[in-house]
């Protein structure tokens, strides 16, 4: 079959009767020479196709219709398989007693949910402020039927949850900012070959090595820029330790729903922070997906992979890919709401600094100002439609972040896209480089709003 | 005669490795007899004594503990991305090819993440001093597992003692092609002293593993003592054998340490060889690249 012979010659030195020759026509679908056949002599000894690399360079029988490269199915038809289409084994979610609620570091916290959540395999690279988590998995996870490995780098890492991820387990990482920079490309690869995983970046002061104090650093790379390509990811910004496990939980949930990776953007504060947590009722018992990878004959047609080479067909991958996050958009916005139904003044702030912003928003309270904090739970997406409708009652929006302003980029954005093309004003505290904006800045920067106003 | 007086004085005053070390910085960030400050010195007492122009030396450092060694040293230090000491260290030679670049970092930053990078740079033989500070674990982030952990050797993520065959640095370094390799421990400071020095003479990818205690981590999670107990290990446990076989190097939990050099060979480096085959692939057309590194507009 020309279409596919590449003129390596290999059928010329096979061919014990020299029906074969090298051609001297060029091909037009390829650009070679295939080979030509005179089968005056041939005995159909087969050797010919025994030489032969190419899987359809040779034929038994001559082709008689048109073939189109590329797509052996349109002249072969499809695969055929005795295999049996895979079946999707559910998980269960098997009650647990109900305990104490236990005092743990948000690090901690995180890690168990993940356990809870059924995840058995943990690959991490040590990285302050967030090595807690993987730490406790090292001891946990041999006692659990689970795994444990220290990859050599967050490279490896990410690698190691795109395998582990592919085969349908549920894998995660812990990671701080520079970790998750080295990530991206990994990521990038999942979310293009559709394979779940979660990671957790507590995230420190940047640019660089930066420090490894608190900082809400990576908002833009997580919602803006998760590697090359058409890329997001769920992005759950928890504020309390009880939050880094039920968040971490719930990005299991979706990581598997969606077969897209989940981030977590925790901050240096939070992984440290030791606070009260309530376990859940149930645990999960997971199931098999049935795109995994697992290695048996009803999932052996399975492929992992994000490689499309055909234009069309990376358009139309892209396409699906982009109804996922419409989907995303649509049912996933999460966000709390302290305050806010009347609320004039309306702070919105994620993770750490939320809890400042809440303390000054008490604070107005008992002033007398309609203080309200919009704490987005989602980062991407951003919970808008949430906001929305507490528009008309804000006289002015206050964003505190402990970062340059991604935050604030992200409300913009969701704003433009939301066609609020007048909303009201927009202010900012942001402290950066592991300092966190103080309750009594908040209170400050909102009472002077409130005076300008009045 | 004032001048030997004053020369007297300012000996007493100063740390003789003062002019070396950027001195507003100290006192280090290290732990109570941490073995980094002893190499730190043991460099710049080489650096010293080989008469080397100071302008033309530059410490690259990557990240961890080791990592901050550029930090303190009053030369062009760079501290770069983990793991990454030696791909940067390998920009700056080619870019000022008449530098002598070294490389001073951990064992994690080197042949965990940087692993890659370690062997490559051995195979071309690019022209550099690289010494490695190897504690068997990774100290800034509290104490994990490394590939130099030693089988049985407790870590913060081998609780349960370390299964992992860890590398033999020697060994990887001279079978990935270093032309010069050594191992010494903290304890043996004239010893590693006197190898900078011999090192810094030489050409090549030179590689230097100094076995040094953390007394912090490592030592406390495997209740090896402080880290003068460790010094007394080393004292009683280091042999000396110059131009073992590097298969031999293995160092086991709390087992001897071969200390010595092994490899002491010439092969030609990165730069040479691109010199020599260009010249003899492109003749007259081929521009060698002068030792500051390509043109300068003068």
């Amino acid at each position: 079959m020309p279409q596919f012979c590449k003129a390596c010659g290999r059928c010329i030195e096979a061919c014990p009767k020299g029906c074969i020759t090298m051609g001297t026509e060029i091909e037009p679908a390829t650009g070679f020479t295939p080979v030509i056949l005179n089968l005056d002599e041939c005995t159909a000894c087969g050797l010919c196709f025994s030489a032969c690399p190419e899987p359809y360079g040779l034929q038994p029988t001559i082709n008689e219709f048109e073939t189109e490269l590329f797509d052996p199915a349109t002249h072969f038809g499809p695969r055929t398989t005795s295999a049996p289409t895979p079946v999707e084994i559910p998980d269960q979610q098997v009650p647990l007693p109900e305990l104490e609620p236990l005092v743990l570091k948000g690090n901690h916290a995180s890690a168990i949910g993940a356990l809870l959540a059924g995840c058995r395999h943990f690959f991490g690279y040590p990285i302050t402020p967030s090595t807690e988590g993987a730490e406790l998995m090292a001891k946990l996870l041999p006692q659990l039927d689970g795994v444990f490995v220290q990859a050599v780098s967050e490279v490896a890492t990410i690698n190691m949850m795109y395998g582990c991820g592919g085969a349908g387990q549920r894998s995660m990482s812990f990671t701080s900012s520079p970790g998750f920079s080295l990530m991206v490309e990994g990521l990038s690869y999942m979310i293009g070959a559709e394979v779940p995983g979660v990671v957790v970046n507590v995230m420190r002061g940047g640019p660089g090595l930066g420090n490894i104090a608190p900082e809400q650093s990576d908002i833009k790379m997580l919602c803006r820029g998760l590697g090359h390509g058409n890329t997001h990811a769920p992005v759950l910004a928890p504020s309390t330790p009880q939050e880094m496990l039920d968040l971490t939980m719930l990005a299991f949930d979706l990581t598997m729903k969606y077969r897209n990776p989940v981030v977590i953007a925790a901050d240096g504060f939070l992984g440290q922070m030791t606070g009260r947590v309530q376990l859940p009722k149930t645990l999960v018992e997971p199931g098999i997906p049935a795109w995994a990878v697992w290695g048996d004959e009803m999932h052996r047609g399975n492929l992992i992979s994000s490689i499309y080479l055909n234009e069309q067909d990376l358009e139309a991958h892209n396409i699906h890919i982009n109804e996922k996050y419409e989907r995303m958009i649509d049912s996933e916005q999460r966000a709390d709401l302290f305050f806010c139904d009347d609320a004039e003044w309306l702070v919105v702030a994620c993770n750490t600094p939320a809890r400042m912003a809440k303390g000054a928003v008490e604070e107005m309270r008992k002033a007398g100002v309609k203080a309200g904090l919009f704490r987005p739970i989602t980062l991407w997406p951003f919970p808008i439609d949430l906001l929305v409708g507490l528009l008309p009652n804000a006289k002015g929006i206050l964003v505190v972040e402990a970062g340059t302003g991604p935050l604030e980029d992200e409300l913009r954005i969701a704003l433009s896209y939301a066609d609020v093309h007048s909303p009201p004003p927009i202010t900012n505290i942001r402290r950066f480089g592991g300092i966190l904006p103080q309750q009594q800045e908040i209170v400050d920067s909102l009472s002077s709003l409130v005076e300008v106003k009045s | 005669m004032s001048v030997a007086t004053e020369q007297t004085a300012s000996e007493f005053q100063e740390h003789p490795s003062a002019p070396l070390l950027r001195m507003e910085r100290i006192p280090h960030v290290w732990c109570p007899s941490c073995g980094i400050g002893t190499v730190v010195k043991c460099y710049a007492t080489a650096l010293e004594r080989s008469g080397v122009d100071l302008d033309k030396v530059s410490v690259v450092s990557g990240i961890g503990c080791s990592g901050r060694v550029a930090g303190y040293m009053k030369l062009d230090a760079f501290h770069a991305t983990h793991g990454r000491a030696i791909p940067f260290a390998t920009g700056l030679k080619l870019g000022r090819p008449e530098l002598l670049v070294t490389v001073i970092s951990g064992d994690g930053d080197l042949v965990g993440i940087g692993g890659n990078h370690f062997i490559h740079a051995a195979r071309r033989n690019i022209d550099m001093l690289v010494i490695l500070i190897n504690n068997f674990i990774y100290g800034m982030t509290g104490g994990q597992n490394a590939p130099t952990t030693p089988i049985s050797a407790k870590s913060s993520t081998m609780p349960f003692g370390n299964f992992e065959e860890p590398f033999n640095l020697p060994h990887l370094a001279a079978s990935s092609g270093a032309p010069y390799v050594a191992r010494w421990t903290c304890l043996h400071i004239r010893r590693l002293t006197w190898a900078i020095e011999e090192a810094i003479q030489r050409k090549g990818f030179r590689f230097i593993e100094v076995v040094a205690p953390c007394p912090t981590l490592y030592a406390r999670l495997n209740k090896l003592g402080t880290g003068l107990s460790e010094m007394r290990f080393y004292h009683d446990n280091a042999e000396i054998q110059h131009g073992c076989d590097t298969r031999d190097l293995d160092i086991g939990f709390h087992e001897k340490i071969v200390c010595g050099k092994f490899v002491d060979e010439e092969r030609p480096t990165f730069l040479e060889r691109k010199d020599e085959h260009y010249a003899k692939i492109l003749g007259d057309k081929y521009i060698p690249m002068g030792p500051e590194g390509g043109m300068i507009h003068e």
